[in-house]
């Protein structure tokens, strides 16, 4: 099956395949998947090893919550100040948007997700929910818990499927999502430009889509497209502002346009639905490939769940410098407790490193974008007072 | 050269004519209403009769506030945060520190000394710290608005704690103090107290540096004022009218924008 058709110009191909994850678009590709008898696990966390999904004949499918504004169903199982994503996850399970998975699976990525994994795994929607062991810091010994947390959602995925998952088929999936990997890194290369072939909204737009399509389709799209969007050109106001935004559980293009609309240029993210998807590859060489899977997910930038808050700092500051930006915007998921306490940590290293950062609260759906807006704006407006 | 700013907030819509960066010809103050495009049109007008001018000899016209987007006149539109910092420091270029608290949100500022924005700080999706909460502690303990400042610091030592700065929370707290026989001056100065931990807070996150000024409509009420006087242990500065600084600081970006381009 093709994105769209082989008439299409280069730029609606590029148009289908960054609103792939629009709710119009977003069940088409697992639900065809579906169609040839294949089943769909919803993944609730970037950290489940999406190889081992696929090795077993899955399409490992991020789950994004209901985009609308209300979740009134979740109300039953969820007080309403917790995370927004877990809530509007649960909503589109309790409302049929998601009736179509398999399996779910995820992580104890904190209380807010243990609890919605809890709820899930006692209504049994869908039929079967995995929580995986995730640590909270890389280290020799937690590695080695890791590990073993990778061989058991291994056994469970066997066990549900029926297929062994041989070393073999592991590998060439490595294989695969490592060439994902690689061309969403040249995609993001590109935003390094003075005047970069595509938004932030739009970048956002492929690594949702890239989560939820087979991936080898998505591969040999975004491979096709990649010589158009090297000669793409977008018409900017201005080229500065450069910002890097900031934030966990975004999946929402319209944050980003709306920063974009204020009058920056968002050059680059860290965004665990954004580089932190697809950032470092899996070291095919090696001789155990669990091993190095489990490294790459363990060792890749951190999220605000993980202990090391230097290091995630460092890899911003780095990001910052490399992608030569002005200031950071992180839009804070309302009710996430570890990104507000990640902030007082984040504050400090920005300050030291002469870096403007803005921290301004936000709902899971595109809601109060007056209210961002004044904010970023005045934000923008600061770093352009400053630069003058 | 003369200029205009219109800010256009949640409650109250503000116009102020200016002339060379140095004479603040006019201003005018109306309600917002629910429509913000005429309400800037209308109170640009009554602002323009005070000058003997018309719209055609303002030269710019820069919009802020909420509704900053909504003025089909104005050359550009500006956050009422920089408005603030611009406005506050033409009046007081000592000030680094800002304070404003509008209709419905409230914001801490830091500036340099040219005015231009170091940090801020907002309220966020609530109305704690507002004039709308001021209004409700009026209204719930029948009060009129302009009365509750200087009551709220005749209260005794026995300040009633309301410990919810939510509107609706607290008018329930309010309520509830009334039933148990409070009287209604040392709830008002719970109420005040309430108020004013919330905005410290705010302000506590940018860094308080001397001097500080306070603008926006509850600029005008004593017992707010004379809390924060209290808590900084300095008199913070109060422009003559404060309602108008957000407008003062868009008509001196309008000027800015008239030296840029006659350059």
């Amino acid at each position: 099956m093709k994105i769209s058709d082989t008439s299409a110009t280069m730029e609606d191909r590029f148009k289908a395949l960054k609103e792939s994850n629009r709710p119009e678009n977003r069940t088409k590709w697992a639900l065809e998947w579906k169609k040839q008898g294949k089943q769909v696990m919803g993944l609730l966390c970037s950290y489940v090893p999406e190889e081992l999904v696929s090795a077993a004949g899955m399409l490992p499918w991020r789950i994004t919550g209901t985009w609308k504004e209300a979740a009134p169903l979740a109300g039953v199982y969820r007080p309403e100040m917790t995370c927004r994503y877990c809530s509007h996850a649960l909503e589109s399970v309790l409302n049929g948007e998601l009736s179509f998975l398999d399996a779910a699976a995820g992580t104890q990525l904190d209380d807010d997700f243990k609890r919605l994994l809890d709820v899930l795994i006692a209504i049994r929607k869908p039929a079967f929910t995995y929580m995986m062991y995730l640590p909270h810091a890389s280290n020799r010994i937690t590695m080695a818990m890791w590990v073993k947390s990778v061989l058991d959602l291994q056994q469970t995925l066997e066990k549900l499927t029926g297929v062994k998952i041989t070393e073999k088929e592991l590998r060439r999936q490595v294989g695969i999502y490592n060439r994902m990997r690689t061309l969403l890194s040249k995609v993001y290369e590109l935003r390094k430009r003075d005047n970069p072939p595509i938004t932030g909204a739009e970048a956002l737009g492929l690594t949702t889509a890239a989560r939820i399509m087979p991936r080898e389709i998505f591969n040999d799209e975004l491979e096709e497209l990649l010589p158009y969007l090297e000669h793409r050109e977008i018409p900017l106001k201005r080229s500065r502002p450069r910002l890097l935004m900031c934030g966990e559980y975004l999946d929402h293009p319209g944050y980003v346009d709306l920063v974009e609309k204020a009058g920056a240029v968002v050059v680059m993210d860290d965004f665990d639905t954004g580089s932190r998807y697809f950032w470092d590859l899996v070291e095919e060489s090696s001789d155990n490939i669990i091993e190095a899977i489990a490294r790459r997910y363990l060792n890749k930038p951190g999220s605000s769940r993980m202990v090391n808050w230097n290091e995630q700092a460092a890899q911003i500051v780095k990001w910052v410098k490399e992608y030569d930006c002005d200031g950071i915007v992180e839009l804070r998921q309302l009710f996430s407790l570890p990104l507000d306490y990640r902030f007082f940590a984040l504050i400090k290293k920005f300050t030291a490193a002469g870096i403007p950062y803005i921290s301004v609260d936000r709902e899971y759906h595109l809601a109060n974008e007056g209210m961002l807006r004044t904010r970023v704006e005045a934000f923008i407006e600061m770093i352009l007072a400053k630069a003058k | 050269m003369i200029t205009g700013g219109i800010d256009i907030g949640s409650l109250s819509t503000k116009a102020l004519i200016l002339e060379n960066r140095e004479t603040i010809l006019g201003w005018s103050i109306m309600l917002t209403g629910p429509a913000p495009v005429e309400s800037a049109s209308a109170v640009l007008d009554a602002a323009l009769k005070e000058t003997n001018l018309c719209m055609a000899d303002i030269k710019y016209l820069v919009a802020t506030g909420y509704g900053r987007v909504n003025v089909p006149f104005a050359q550009a539109s500006v956050t009422e945060i920089s408005c603030h910092a611009r406005g506050n420091n033409w009046l007081f270029p000592s000030v680094r520190t800002i304070l404003d608290m509008g209709g419905q949100d409230c914001k801490a500022i830091r500036c340099d000394e040219k005015g231009n924005v170091l940090a801020f700080a907002m309220n966020d999706k609530c109305a704690a710290g507002t004039g709308r909460y001021l209004e409700r502690v009026a209204s719930v303990l029948n009060l009129d608005l302009e009365q509750i400042g200087p009551l709220s610091l005749q209260g005794a030592d026995k300040h009633v704690q309301i410990t919810n700065t939510c509107v609706v929370f607290a008018e329930e707290d309010i309520i509830r103090s009334i039933r148990e026989g409070h009287n209604s001056i040392d709830i008002l100065a719970g109420a005040m107290d309430a108020i004013v931990d919330r905005v410290v807070a705010l302000l506590e996150r940018v860094g308080v540096e001397e001097d500080l000024c306070v603008s926006g409509g509850v600029a005008k009420n004593a017992g707010v004022v004379g809390r924060l006087q209290q808590r900084f242990a300095l008199k913070p500065s109060i422009a003559p009218e404060p309602q108008v600084i957000g407008a003062l600081g868009a008509a001196l970006v309008a000027a800015d924008m008239g030296e840029l381009n006659a350059e």
